[in-house]
């Protein structure tokens, strides 16, 4: 053979091979299997009326990791078109042809030791199972098959590697960098929310819990764990927190083990441990296992959760009841009785057509004074100090704050309060304003506590402390609710004289000490439940317990706010829109007199407010 | 002393109850009921309207999700063609089931031929092939199944996965396609209410539906699959590479020529 022969040989060989090396590039398909199979609608009903797809999308395997292992590899039956009626399944326990990955894993690669694992682990299907639980059981698709394993469009893998080919061409190091990225792209993608619905796609099916036999606790799982602050976290587009997996895999995501195995990362004995794990909470100690991590307002919960549980519910309709119809007895009341016009500003004194006995002192001889005295718009009376101004001023913004990054999380359903958690950033930027918040909540409830000690102090000095003149509740309180509501009845003909803290503002102030002790304590709980369990007394019940308050309680909280608090002091007949005590810390005549008719009498017996019945009885009208 | 300040009256007394009343209802709702409120899923976005039997489709495919190992991309064209074809109201878009040998192969067709392409009687000297649209979506590139990627050997990446052949009639000098509002209504309704119908009512409906349809003598594989056929490829933009494939029909063959066929020799090692 001549050399021009040769190279013509050679010229004609590299035309002919080109186009298969340049195919076997892109595809493992020796036997052209996708001659049929890249057909969409390649599909087909069985005789049971099951449809049975053989499409292979070769685009998506050609990116997955199995693209370098042939059709037959897997489906080692196959050996004649058309398929005999019913193909083996195939067996992910096998050992695989590809000879270059050989090198790496030091002989032909196999997936056996994960399929032992998983074959041991609660899911695998064991030779004593009844053949309808063992079908129940998910083989390797089912979990392989889901969303979760989806590559990402988003890494540019092939972007990068373009780079290092600049100056590495060999080809062994493209394959090692797919491969290897390969793996880095599926886990980037796994997110904990699609683990989540991966395992609840069988966990929370009622048909397959009836199969399995699974009923209390273990039918509400998936139902119980959504009432977390772990799910919710995730519901609401958070990372950072426990899925199904984190708990339950232990070492492996193939051997997850029944809880009652003292290997499994559940077990009491190794909770603490596997929530020690992965930083999430790093001091946690054996004490932790008496945390519910699936508490939920409705599992069983023992007991004394339960009866605490009831009668915190028995206590917020009574609240609510009582203050509803307090609400309702005094619009009515208001309304009937022509005490105020509905807007504020608008009120014009009623002219006093009557008499008064003759004398010097006419203090309280004049039945609804409130109804003929005049108001300076800014306030007429001094009722609170700067302090308290700031204090309301600080409860009132942390209040409302932790509302905004709160309750969405507790109503983790609505649509709104997605919405609401998007707007200001996100869930994590939402939780860290939320703890932020709830210190600056709690420095302004010391910083109350310290202004009532020391004014107190004060006042017990000067010889002025007088109960009465305080939050503190006393009979009086019942007996003019009584007395109130028989005014609004019409049963009485003036309100009941009260003094410089009403009944209402008792309730407001008693149920806010309440929440703030409660929220305060049970936000630590949330904060850092790795420390309080191991204080708290009986964790078991008080533990659980303070972590269902906290919603509980910012609930109620939340309705008396909106509900009472803006009711009395902006909508009420005659209070709309506002005053300003709440800047000057002045409270208006009318009010004063109406409401806080003693606290009145003392301000003119001290010459700090004049007396109003002196002037009507001169004839004349209120100073404003 | 005040006029406006009266004894009890029965009016305060009625206001009295009506207000304890709407206390305790408010006050249990929002202390029991709300709970209730808040456990609800979130309300799902309302699907697109399909006929029957794609939702069928779609609901089992869902099921399977996790029983077929190779994973898919949407098939856009099943959801597109739902409610454009009176056939696929009731029929399932993978009708051919009585042929356990070659149904999946005649099932592939439903995604590049409408079924009056093989199923209607018709003279072919008066019709001709051609591509429909049903959606307002414009594609910029040729109908999928047209061209081959020679990288891959696989159909090209086109943005036009709604098209199908299907054939056209002319009418007053214009050609048409055979399509009909009124009997996909008709089909809608018979789906709707097929029930409460005995089987003579359903026996005259079906019959209706199916006029000029041929069940038994349609277009075989042969009448297409090769050259000069009754579609003339290059005409509907098919590529050489994929005329070629098209008019050989090696499946075709393979099917009607042998009982079996045995991968070749060469491949025989991976058998062992």
């Amino acid at each position: 053979m001549n050399y021009r022969k040769l190279v013509l040989l050679c010229s004609a060989a590299c035309l002919i091979l080109l186009p298969m090396l340049c195919s076997l590039s892109f595809a493992r398909d020796p036997e052209n299997c996708l001659f049929c199979h890249k057909y969409r609608r390649l599909r087909g009903y069985d005789e049971k009326g099951v449809l049975h797809n053989y499409y292979v999308d070769a685009k998506l395997h050609n990116e997955s990791i199995h693209r370098d292992v042939t059709c037959i590899d897997c489906h080692t039956d196959i050996d004649q078109v058309p398929h005999k009626g019913t193909a083996q399944r195939v067996d992910c326990a096998k050992e695989c042809h590809i000879d270059k990955w050989k090198l790496m894993s030091g002989g032909p690669f196999s997936h056996k030791e994960v399929a032992e694992n998983y074959q041991n682990s609660i899911h695998g299907a064991k030779p004593g199972d009844r053949p309808e639980i063992a079908q129940l059981k998910p083989d390797c698709k089912y979990c392989h098959m889901d969303d979760v394993y989806e590559v990402s469009e988003e890494v540019p893998s092939d972007k990068v590697l373009q780079r290092c080919m600049n100056c590495h061409k060999e080809k062994g190091l493209k394959d090692l960098f797919i491969h290897i990225f390969h793996r880095f792209k599926r886990k980037h993608v796994r997110k904990p929310l699609e683990i989540v619905e991966l395992c609840s796609g069988c966990h929370a099916d009622k048909d397959f819990q009836n199969v399995m036999g699974f009923t209390g606790a273990r039918a509400e799982v998936v139902d119980t764990y959504k009432e977390t602050i772990h799910y919710r976290i995730l519901q609401m587009g958070g990372q950072d927190t426990a899925d199904c997996t984190n708990c339950h895999a232990g070492n492996t995501i193939h051997s997850i083990l029944p809880a009652s195995d003292p290997k499994s990362s559940v077990h009491p004995e190794n909770r603490f441990r596997t929530c020690q794990a992965e930083g999430c909470h790093p001091q946690a100690s054996n004490k932790i296992s008496d945390i519910d991590s699936h508490l939920s307002k409705d599992k069983d919960k023992g007991l004394e959760i339960t009866l605490i549980e009831l009668a915190m519910e028995g206590v917020m309709w009574f609240t609510l009841f009582f203050l509803f119809t307090l609400m309702g007895m005094e619009t009515y009341g208001r309304l009937r009785n022509q005490d105020a016009r509905f807007f504020r500003w608008r009120r014009v004194p009623k002219k006093f057509t009557g008499t008064v006995p003759p004398g010097e002192n006419h203090i309280g001889q004049i039945p609804n004074l409130h109804r003929y005295v005049d108001f300076k718009p800014k306030g007429d009376y001094p009722r609170y100090s700067l302090h308290i101004v700031i204090n309301h001023f600080a409860v009132g913004i942390t209040f409302t704050v932790a509302v905004a990054t709160g309750l969405p999380l507790y109503f983790h359903n609505s649509a709104i309060s997605h919405e609401v958690i998007n707007m200001m950033g996100g869930i994590d930027v939402t939780r860290i304003i939320h703890r932020i918040n709830a210190a600056l909540f709690t420095l302004n409830g010391v910083y109350h506590l310290l202004v009532l000690a020391f004014g107190t102090l004060k006042k017990m000095l000067n010889g002025t402390f007088d109960i009465r003149r305080t939050q503190f509740p006393l009979l009086k309180d019942a007996k003019d609710i009584f007395f109130d509501i028989r005014y609004f009845l019409g049963m009485e003909q003036a309100r009941p004289r009260m003094e410089k803290f009403m009944y209402k503002q008792k309730i407001h102030y008693l149920a806010n000490i309440w929440g703030t002790c409660v929220l305060t304590l049970s936000g630590v709980c949330l904060l850092f439940p790795e420390t309080m369990v191991t204080y708290l007394p009986n964790p078991k019940v008080s533990f659980n317990l303070l972590r269902l308050l906290h919603a509980d309680e910012s609930v109620l909280a939340f309705l008396v706010i909106t509900l009472w608090h803006l009711y009395n002091v902006h909508i009420a007949p005659g209070r709309f829109p506002l005053q300003w005590a709440f800047w000057n810390g002045r409270i208006n005549k009318d009010h004063q007199i109406e409401e806080h008719f003693l606290e009145y009498e003392r301000q003119v017996e001290e010459g700090i407010a004049e007396c109003e019945e002196d002037k009507l009885a001169k004839g004349g009208r209120g100073n404003g | 002393m005040d006029n406006n300040e009266k004894k009890p009256t029965a009016e305060a007394i009625i206001v009295f109850i009506i207000i304890l009343c709407l206390s305790a209802l408010l006050s249990g709702y929002l202390t029991f009921r709300v709970q209730f409120e808040r456990r609800k899923e979130p309300p799902e976005t309302k699907t697109k309207e399909m006929s029957f039997q794609t939702m069928r489709i779609k609901e089992q495919e869902y099921k399977q999700k996790h029983e077929h190992f190779h994973q898919v991309t949407e098939d856009i064209n099943l959801e597109a063609w739902a409610d454009k074809s009176t056939c696929l109201i009731c029929h399932s878009p993978y009708p051919h089931g009585k042929n356990t040998k070659a149904k999946a192969i005649m099932n592939l067709h439903t995604e590049f031929l409408t079924c009056q392409s093989c199923h209607l009687k018709y003279d072919h000297a008066k019709i001709k092939f051609g591509w429909i649209n049903p959606t307002n979506f414009k594609p910029q590139g040729k109908p999928y199944g047209t061209a081959i990627d020679t990288a891959s050997g696989l159909f090209a990446e086109t943005d036009d996965h709604y098209s199908k052949l299907t054939p056209l009639v002319r009418i007053g000098g214009t050609w048409e396609i055979m399509r009909s509002d009124e009997g996909i209504a008709e089909a809608k309704e018979y789906m709707k209410k097929q029930d409460s119908l005995s089987s003579e009512q359903k026996k005259e409906i079906v019959d209706g539906l199916h006029t000029g349809t041929e069940l038994k003598e349609f277009i075989k594989c042969s009448e297409c699959h090769t050259s000069g056929g009754i579609m003339n490829f290059k005409e509907l933009g098919f590529e050489p590479t994929r005329i070629n494939q098209l008019v050989k029909m090696e499946i075709g063959g393979m099917l009607t020529n042998y009982d079996v066929f045995y991968f070749p020799q060469v491949f025989e090692e991976k058998f062992k």
